[in-house]
């Protein structure tokens, strides 16, 4: 307990520490590690709020406005990134009807129905509010899991690491939505599409088609760009313009009445718990938490029938969930190394661009990025609050920008992020060509999020795969004889097998319609 | 469906003949696969165990697009049936690719290792999606939009070459385009990316293109300071 307070003042210290500036006689402390995070909750919040464009689009159009600064201060500023990014994602469920991303879809359900009852500053709000009480409880739960889990990871072995990274795709598949046996090949496909570019030991090109762009092998940006980016605009061109349409009512007043507050608070509480626990898990867990929490609240209400008519439950839970999962997602990143889904991998991605690479040795190597980011972690939901109440009027002017105008914008950006990564025209290009990719997988129901999970860990678990055959002397029967290796297999063998009985698949079937 | 949309491209070499259709892209594809398989397992020993998989491999797509010509075996689930028989197109590819990549060594991994056992599961699931797309029922592709994908990635493609510049040889010169900078790339950019949607009006585009590009200066080179080079240099 003592040693977690401490943790977590390190980590405020970080936060909070003063730049001084210097103006002449006076000079002007400035916590310069807040303005970051506030910069990034803003602009996060102002790409994310745009249709269409979901949180992965969004960290990685926002990168390279993090190159500048210095690693804790580009990483919390991410991280700002990613919450304002994640609120966005809510308000244009709540007030245009379109998911930012897929953990808002059930917001959509009762919040829009608020917002035509004339009730959107409310349902903004307890989104608002909630999202921050299941955040400050996920922050604590987070530097409370954080150190334990490393001393657990500290004493993994390649082959454990391994089989855990199987669980992780195996979760990945089972929450995916649609085919099991697609999103395995999508993960397949991930995995081998990281194998291009160089051998980590040989130092021999794979599959490069002699080309010198693929020596470094295919960034991730660029893949995440094109098949979330991309192919979004792509399909939303397609898409009838009335799809597209923008609420029109007049946004009055913001605050929630005394029943809402009163309706509200337990669902809040009940969400919270449901996403801090789904969110560690690999896999969707910030989708699947939201879908869980609005299931809980329709079933625990005495209402039930008022659902889907702007129950200002079926808002609270949902947000207070997926907010509470987003939190706790980033626990096997920071502890493990391992990302639990596309965002994360993203983080991943941009950690590496800062010279930090995720994993146990993180905290203890430097454990002031490690607890600040923590720390930062309830500061942006914080400014999500401060910033988002007062500015939710901004956001419906930007709503009401046309799309006509919005996606050459949206474009742009893009192609401006991504160049400036590698100074590479090529990597835009390659960008370009996975956006087509992105809309062939779109036309032919595959999930592209398990492609970029497999993307992402098929260099680990390469590695980890023949560190532990070398170990082990050509004996695959390591991984099932080493008690932690063979119990984490075991589990994603159940995990699949359930996942495949019928009564299950069904469960699955509805969700996947429902969204 | 906008009007950019055409009609599956599916459908056109279809014959009706009584109740069955001769779905010659339905068999056409799996007997191009086979025969790019029999040439990625060229360079693999007939015995090996990946010259074994793929020549089997190619054999079965072989036999699978006799038998669809055939029997004019109608495809009911054209989502999955080509989906799977492109992602095995994938790992034919990275077979084909990584050819020349050394195999295992003892009990340590060879650079070609993990690319042939990732390519493998994926033939295997995909070859899975295949026939799945062969037994189960499923929506129809639907139409491919044109006018959207073909100027989006136009647009993105004219950042590209606009930004940096780029050499190519023509004949026996070397013709060399120069790089026009970030201000001309975002704006042209912005246009032809406008043209993707019937829906733009184009004073209002071109107002927005200049105000964006403006944006974009102040945002990346002055405020971030990002090394960009601005106008065109020849």
């Amino acid at each position: 307990m003592y040693e977690l307070l401490a943790n977590l003042a390190l980590g405020f210290g970080v936060v909070f520490q003063f730049t001084f500036f210097d103006l002449g006689p006076i000079s002007i402390p400035i916590p310069m590690n807040v303005i970051y995070c506030l910069i990034g909750a803003l602009v996060g919040t102002l790409i994310g709020v745009l249709p269409g464009v979901g949180s992965v689009a969004t960290i990685a159009m926002l990168l390279p406005i993090t190159f500048g600064l210095p690693p804790t201060g580009a990483l919390i500023m991410l991280a700002g990134i990613y919450y304002g990014a994640q609120y966005g994602g809510s308000t244009t469920a709540i007030l245009v009807n379109i998911p930012g991303e897929a953990t808002s879809v059930v917001t959509t359900l009762d919040g829009h129905q608020m917002a035509r009852q004339g009730r959107a500053g409310p349902a903004l709000a307890i989104a608002a509010v909630g999202s921050f009480i299941a955040g400050c409880i996920a922050t604590i739960l987070v530097a409370a899991l954080g150190a334990p889990l490393t001393a657990i990871a500290l004493k993994f072995g390649p082959a454990e690491y391994f089989s855990l990274m199987v669980l992780g795709l195996i979760f990945a598949v089972v929450l995916a939505k649609g085919s099991l046996i697609k999103a395995i090949g999508m993960i397949l496909a991930g995995l081998l599409m990281s194998m291009v570019g160089s051998d980590l030991e040989s130092g021999v090109g794979r599959m490069t088609f002699q080309l010198p762009e693929f020596a470094d092998g295919i960034s991730f940006v660029v893949v995440a760009m094109g098949v979330f980016g991309f192919a979004e605009i792509v399909r939303n061109l397609e898409a009838s313009p009335e799809s597209r349409e923008i609420l029109h009512a007049k946004i009055t007043g913001l605050m929630p009445t005394r029943a809402d507050l009163k309706a509200a608070a337990p669902a809040v509480a009940r969400g919270t718990v449901i996403g801090s626990i789904i969110g560690i898990l690999p896999g969707a867990g910030a989708v699947i938490a939201s879908f869980a929490a609005y299931t809980l609240e329709k079933r625990v209400s005495k209402h039930p029938e008022k659902f889907g008519r702007g129950a200002i439950e079926g808002v609270a839970g949902p947000e207070s969930a997926n907010n509470a999962a987003a939190q706790t997602s980033f626990i096997p990143l920071l502890t493990l190394g391992i990302p639990p889904n596309a965002v994360m991998a993203l983080m991943v991605g941009a950690m590496t661009i800062h010279g930090i690479v995720p994993g146990p040795q993180v905290m203890t190597k430097q454990p002031d990025l490690f607890w600040g980011m923590i720390a930062s972690m309830w500061v942006g939901n914080l400014m999500l609050v401060v910033i988002n109440l007062p500015l939710v009027g901004l956001w419906v002017t930007l709503l009401r920008v046309p799309y006509r105008l919005l996606y050459p914008s949206i474009l742009v950006f893009c192609c401006i992020g991504i160049f400036s990564i590698n100074n590479s025209p090529f990597d835009v290009v390659m960008a370009a060509s996975f956006g087509l990719v992105g809309y062939w997988l779109i036309k032919h129901d595959f999930e592209p999020a398990p492609m970029l999970l497999g993307f992402v860990l098929g260099p680990l678990m390469e590695e980890n795969l023949r560190r532990s055959m070398l170990i082990a002397r050509g004996d695959v029967s390591v991984f099932f004889t080493r008690p932690i290796s063979g119990g984490l297999l075991a589990l994603a063998g159940i995990l699949l097998v359930l996942a495949a009985l019928p009564m299950i698949r069904k469960k699955r079937e509805v969700l996947v319609e429902t969204s | 469906m906008s009007e950019g949309t055409r009609p599956a491209g599916r459908q056109r070499k279809r014959l009706t003949t009584g109740h069955h259709t001769l779905d010659l892209w339905a068999a056409g594809s799996p007997i191009a696969l086979s025969a790019f398989a029999f040439i990625t397992a060229w360079p693999f020993d007939t015995f090996s165990g990946i010259g074994i998989f793929l020549r089997v491999l190619a054999f079965a797509l072989a036999l699978m697009g006799i038998v669809i010509l055939g029997l004019r075996v109608h495809v009911p689930n054209h989502r999955d049936y080509y989906g799977g028989l492109a992602l095995i197109g994938l790992a034919l590819l990275a077979f084909w690719a990584g050819a020349d990549l050394a195999g295992m060594r003892g009990f340590s991994f060879g650079a070609g290792t993990a690319p042939r056992l990732f390519a493998t599961g994926l033939a295997i699931v995909a070859a899975l999606i295949t026939v799945s797309g062969l037994v189960t029922k499923g929506e129809p592709i639907g139409g491919y939009a044109v006018r959207g994908p073909a100027f989006v990635t136009l647009s993105i493609l004219a950042f590209a070459f606009l930004i940096r510049g780029f050499t190519f040889q023509f004949g026996e010169t070397l013709v060399r385009v120069p790089a026009f900078g970030l201000i001309i790339a975002s704006f042209v950019t912005f246009v032809i990316s406008a043209v993707a949607s019937k829906e733009t009006r184009w004073i209002e585009s071109l107002i927005m293109a200049a105000a964006l590009t403006a944006f974009c200066v102040l945002v990346f080179v002055y405020l971030l300071g990002l090394p960009f080079q601005l106008w065109p240099r020849f």
